[in-house]
């Protein structure tokens, strides 16, 4: 029923046409369908146009989710080698984007791909891709990682 | 913050305890109700035992065994990334996946997730008269999943004469507290080992005189305590040594009595479950092993040690010192397997006693406040 076409504009001013059915798979835009109908253009404030493009690019592929194992099989294929694509700045650029856009799938699929990739890291690599500020005293952090020295590596840990 | 706590709860809980380092917003993060609550990393199944050195039984270790890669339901591996240093001791109970047990008599609740440990202190008593002292110890550990509360009860008993009761609330300046009993249907009694916390209510096993069992529930809400007769079935007698062979497990989501007393010489088992708490009744069971199971309890001298969220009851050998395995009977089908226990180093051994916990529920990051 829908060859109806969005624009959706990111906040860099780049524009996207895209079909009403991938343009709904975006939460956030459903809802605005919604409360109104004749909109065409929707503006998104919190994300940039390259981003968005991956986000869009997701949509489309999710656009009809089959319930057959065999196009199950196939989708998860396709997400895994999705996320190859991206190093881990990028993936959370794209959760924030999934969050904001309320894309529950991708939103579900790349906290899991940052989970992988972060769970050998040290506190100190999260603290600079999280860009999380450390503060602890030094005395309170030395006290939290002596508690807690068993979920460090052999390696990086003293031994008692 | 939303999408980190996302991240979150999809990391090992290993790497979670790493990363409470990062920041004191991780570490509340890390321990907020919501993300404890979603948190359900579901492992695989797991052991733990209790070990102590031979040559120096004052060091102990937990080591944690994983289903065999190539042979998963006939045996249990040792893990030795897994093993935990300086801990372990009398285990009582598995509490929402927390050891519960006794170190230097003390109680402990233990989680081998997170590594949090909290002792209680000893109730100071006052100083008795100098008649030997038979009284008999024991602490159950209950939670009350509406109220999110943890309590542990202590029991204190003499066969026949007096039983005295304290409760200790987990939070922040919690202490023991003597606890008010029911003024009728109440007896003093002999307080058996191992609880069950079900509901929101403690359970545990106790004799009146020496052949009358009653269940005693401990309300942790209201901190109410309500004693119920167990039934002797016709033509039985409860042996002396039933103190050791009858126990309680959670069974169809109902607490039920495991009688096991005639499980060694006849192969049966008899069920009692409480299938009207209030009401007080009982349904009676009685499970009969298949006659080519029979030589796997012959003359074994074996204690329950819990029961599987699938409905097994896990059975070890009183002496595990000699032959690791255990048995896991499945009273749904009537079948008993033997699980081999594999890789527990030289020179340790397994503490006397209550050594051993079977755990199947997802890990917990529940951090308790004290």
């Amino acid at each position: 029923m829908s060859s109806n076409k969005i624009v959706l504009t990111s906040s860099d001013g780049e524009s996207f046409e895209v079909e009403e059915v991938v343009a709904r798979k975006l939460q956030i835009v459903g809802h605005m369908l919604e409360d109104d109908c004749v909109i065409n253009e929707i503006p998104l404030q919190n994300v940039t146009g390259d981003i968005l493009s991956m986000v869009i690019e997701y949509c489309k592929t999710h656009v009809d989710e089959e319930e057959s194992e065999e196009a199950q099989t196939k989708l998860k294929t396709w997400d895994e080698e999705f996320m190859k694509k991206f190093d881990i700045k990028t993936l959370l650029q794209i959760i924030l984007a999934a969050n904001y856009l309320n894309v529950k799938g991708l939103l579900d699929l790349v906290s899991q791909t940052i989970a992988d990739t972060i769970k050998d890291y040290t506190p100190e690599q999260i603290r600079e891709v999280f860009g999380v500020e450390n503060d602890y005293t030094e005395e309170e952090e030395a006290e939290v990682r002596k508690e807690n020295a068993w979920a460090f590596d052999e390696a990086d840990t003293p031994k008692p | 913050m939303d999408v980190v706590t996302e991240i979150l709860t999809r990391l090992p809980s290993k790497t979670l305890m790493r990363f409470k380092c990062v920041s004191k917003l991780w570490s509340s993060l890390i321990h907020s109700p919501y993300l404890t609550s979603r948190f359900l990393t579901v492992p695989s199944q797991r052991i733990y035992i209790c070990l102590s050195h031979y040559e120096d039984y004052r060091r102990s270790e937990i080591l944690t065994l994983c289903p065999c890669a190539t042979s998963p339901s006939s045996s249990f591996v040792v893990d030795h990334d897994l093993t935990i240093q300086n801990r372990g001791g009398q285990i009582l109970q598995n509490l929402c996946g927390f050891m519960c047990h006794t170190f230097l008599k003390k109680p402990r609740m233990y989680n081998p997730t997170t590594r949090q440990l909290v002792t209680f202190p000893t109730i100071k008593l006052k100083p008795k008269t100098s008649a030997p002292d038979r009284s008999r110890w024991c602490y159950y550990f209950g939670h009350d999943p509406v109220n999110k509360q943890y309590k542990v009860l202590c029991s204190v008993g003499v066969p026949s004469m007096s039983s005295d009761h304290w409760v200790f609330d987990l939070k922040p300046g919690g202490s023991w507290k003597k606890v008010t009993l029911p003024l009728a249907d109440f007896y003093p009694h002999l307080p058996l080992r191992q609880g069950l916390s079900l509901n929101g209510v403690i359970y545990y096993l106790a004799m009146i005189d020496w052949y009358n069992y009653v269940v005693v529930s401990f309300d942790i809400r209201s901190e109410e305590f309500k004693m119920i007769q167990v039934p002797l079935k016709e033509g039985d007698v409860r042996l002396h040594k039933a103190i050791e062979k009858v126990c309680l497990i959670e069974y169809g989501g109902k607490v039920t009595v495991f009688d096991h007393t005639y499980l060694e010489d006849k192969g049966t088992v008899n069920l009692w479950v409480l299938e009207d708490v209030r009401n007080k009744e009982w349904l009676g069971k009685t499970l009969v092993l298949q006659p080519c199971q029979l030589h796997l309890v012959k003359n074994v001298n074996l204690e329950v040690k819990g029961i599987t969220q699938s409905g097994k009851v896990i059975m070890t050998p009183h002496y595990l010192f000699y032959k690791f395995y255990i048995l896991c009977y499945d009273l749904q089908s009537n079948d008993m397997r033997v699980i081999k226990i594999k890789g527990i180093p030289y020179l340790w051994r397994p503490k006397k006693g209550e050594c051993l916990m079977f755990m199947d529920q997802s890990e917990s990051v529940i951090y308790l406040k004290t």
